[in-house]
């Protein structure tokens, strides 16, 4: 046989061999896939084999599915992953930051199909047609954003944009469920996922606070009721807040154009943070947006555009119209009664109470008091020390006239109706009358005596 | 003498004559095998989309090796003939070439299940614009093969 044509024979059956080889590669052999619809991935969910020679420690293969459910009749798309197609080296199972790097590949597909989720349901009257063109143009976007997500993080090897891709993406997957409000002091923020809430006391003041510690960072947001507030130098305030907390200042920005006051500080402390903190006043609440980010690796720029991110994402929101909604929802008795101050019990007097008045002082977090469109007057409380467990009767006072609730574990709603209300207010005490005091002869009242609302 | 020669090289450039003369088996053994290793190279490339360097440079390889495997036609033509084909020879040796790296194509999108296509956009009209397209493209890449020819015959590597 000629040598060219040994040469030809050599070549075609290295091609066919390689034509072979590779589909049983990348199907380990026609092993059994599994496609996992989108959730969490373990490292289980990587069996395919190790492409021979890649650089990487595993590899993620993840797409939009289009099917027609044939009991609701319509079509829907998904995320899946094939098992048999996303690998992992021995040598990365250990690592957990590579696991995720590869969910939110898994995530970005979730992304798109959401995405033709809405399309479907914009388009109910839709052919398979319709759908799969956009389906096609979807393949497209999400092959890019693939693309961008490997190429900005340098496949998770660059730690902050690592973290502001995952802010990113969570964000988008999230939508609106990321806003958080505080319906009391009536803070809003968004949140890339679900935050813890925290309530309390801090130095004799009551906050309430959402919190979420993710992506090698905190955000936080509190609201804190002050009442009238005045600060002489809030610069050096701020300053001497980050100093206390061994933190150095890098730049403090203050500002009163749109709240009372607000002030920007940028402090680092000496194990490698850096700390962004907001503060805004806006009677009779003060409000703090807390960041902190690594600063000891490398390019810290993701870091800083999520940190910025939550804190320029706060706003003020009026919740007023929450509380209203929410009081008329319920149905819960209201007692009006009133207070006549007695030396002591009268002995035949079965409608009378024997109760004393302690030191005010507060109780848990509250709003208003505010009035309703017709003139009824609200204030949600609360209640931070006691359970409703443990509370008898939760009361309010109002100049003389006595209003009792049934204690809830949620926040006390106190309604006033406009008839009832005196013309000039002169007092208000919000608190409570404990179980474990109602088998003594007198009670005591637990009360915070809270802001006097405008007359108007 | 002067007019016999002009005829004379158009003979060897634009007559069919010497190639259909000694067609035979080797023409379509060269191109099927030729055809063959181009797209198991792109396999290959494909499988390794993931890797930056081949995700970035992808089409740019793909089609440095189209372009590496028709001029590899001629030199298996001139292994085996003794002599090189001429120009009119080598852009039918491309088409054979073409006709099987398409078929070769279709084969494996068939055995891998993605079923056997092959449509233009524009129906009868689109088919002759690409065939024209093709033939345009074939032309003046075979001209440029006959300069680096001539820069390789200069050079005395007399491969092509």
């Amino acid at each position: 046989m000629a040598r060219a044509l040994k040469v030809k024979i050599a070549i075609g059956c290295l091609a066919i061999f390689i034509l072979v080889l590779i589909p049983l590669l990348d199907t380990k052999f026609f092993a059994q896939v599994t496609i996992k619809r989108w959730g969490q991935l373990s490292w289980h969910d990587f069996k395919g084999i190790v492409p021979p020679f890649t650089s990487y420690g595993a590899g993620i293969s993840s797409k939009v599915y289009l099917e027609y459910d044939s009991s609701r009749r319509k079509y829907f798309a998904y995320a899946g992953q094939n098992n048999i197609r996303s690998w992992v080296k021995d040598t990365a199972q250990q690592n957990d930051y590579g696991l995720n790097h590869e969910q939110y590949h898994f995530n970005i597909t979730e992304l798109h199909a959401r995405m033709l989720n809405d399309y479907i349901e914009r388009n109910p009257k839709g052919t398979f047609e319709l759908f799969a063109l956009r389906h096609a143009s979807l393949n497209i976007d999400l092959a890019r954003m693939q693309d961008q997500y490997d190429s900005e993080t340098d496949h998770c090897l660059v730690y902050d944009q690592q973290r502001r891709w995952e802010y990113r993406v969570d964000s988008l997957l999230l939508r609106e469920a990321g806003w958080h409000t505080d319906y009391f002091s009536g803070a809003k923020a968004y949140f890339p996922d679900v935050p813890d809430s925290i309530n309390g006391f801090s130095n004799s003041s009551v906050y309430r606070s959402f919190s979420l510690v993710k992506y090698g960072m905190q955000f936080s947001m509190f609201s804190y009721h002050l009442g009238d507030f005045k600060i002489n130098d809030l610069n050096a305030s701020v300053n001497s807040f980050e100093n206390q907390n061994g933190r150095t200042v890098i730049s403090v920005n203050v500002d009163s154009t749109i709240y009372d006051f607000e002030a920007f500080a940028v402090s680092s402390d000496s194990i490698g943070y850096n700390h962004y903190t907001k503060w805004v006043y806006s009677s009779p609440y003060l409000y703090k947006l807390y960041s902190w980010y690594p600063n000891m690796k490398g390019d810290t720029a993701g870091y800083i555009e999520n940190a910025l991110s939550f804190i320029n994402s706060f706003q003020i929101v009026n919740t007023d119209k929450y509380w209203v909604d929410k009081f008329e929802a319920s149905d819960s008795p209201i007692i009006a009664s009133k207070l006549v101050k007695m030396e002591r019990k009268e002995e035949n007097e079965k409608s009378q109470y024997c109760m004393y008045s302690g030191t005010s002082k507060p109780l848990g977090f509250y709003r208003g008091p505010f009035y309703r469109e017709d003139g009824g007057m609200l204030l949600a409380y609360d209640y931070l020390i006691h359970a409703d467990s443990l509370r008898y009767q939760d009361v309010m006072s109002l100049n003389q006239d006595w209003y009792s609730y049934k204690p809830t574990s949620e926040a006390q709603i106190y309604f006033v109706p406009a008839i009832r209300i005196p013309k000039e207010i002169l007092d208000i005490k919000v608190g409570y009358i404990l179980l474990q005091d109602t088998t003594k002869e007198c009670y005591e009242f637990y009360h915070d005596r809270v802001d006097t609302p405008p007359n108007d | 003498m002067s007019k016999r020669r002009e005829r004379d090289l158009a003979d060897q450039v634009f007559s069919t004559r010497d190639f259909i003369r000694t067609l035979s088996h080797r023409e379509f053994v060269t191109s099927l095998s030729l055809a063959l290793f181009l797209l198991s190279l792109c396999l290959i490339v494909d499988y390794y989309d993931n890797e930056d360097w081949v995700e970035a440079n992808e089409t740019t390889i793909k089609w440095t090796l189209f372009f590496l495997a028709m001029p590899s036609n001629h030199i298996f033509y001139k292994q085996e003939h003794r002599r090189s084909n001429n120009f009119i020879g080598r852009n039918i040796h491309d088409y054979i070439f073409l006709i099987f790296f398409a078929f070769v194509i279709n084969s494996k999108n068939y055995l891998y299940g993605l079923g056997f296509t092959m449509h233009f956009k524009g129906g009868l009209g689109g088919a002759i614009a690409w065939l024209f397209i093709i033939v345009l493209f074939i032309m003046t890449f075979e001209t440029v093969i006959a300069f680096i020819k001539r820069g390789l015959n200069f050079l005395g590597w007399r491969v092509l």
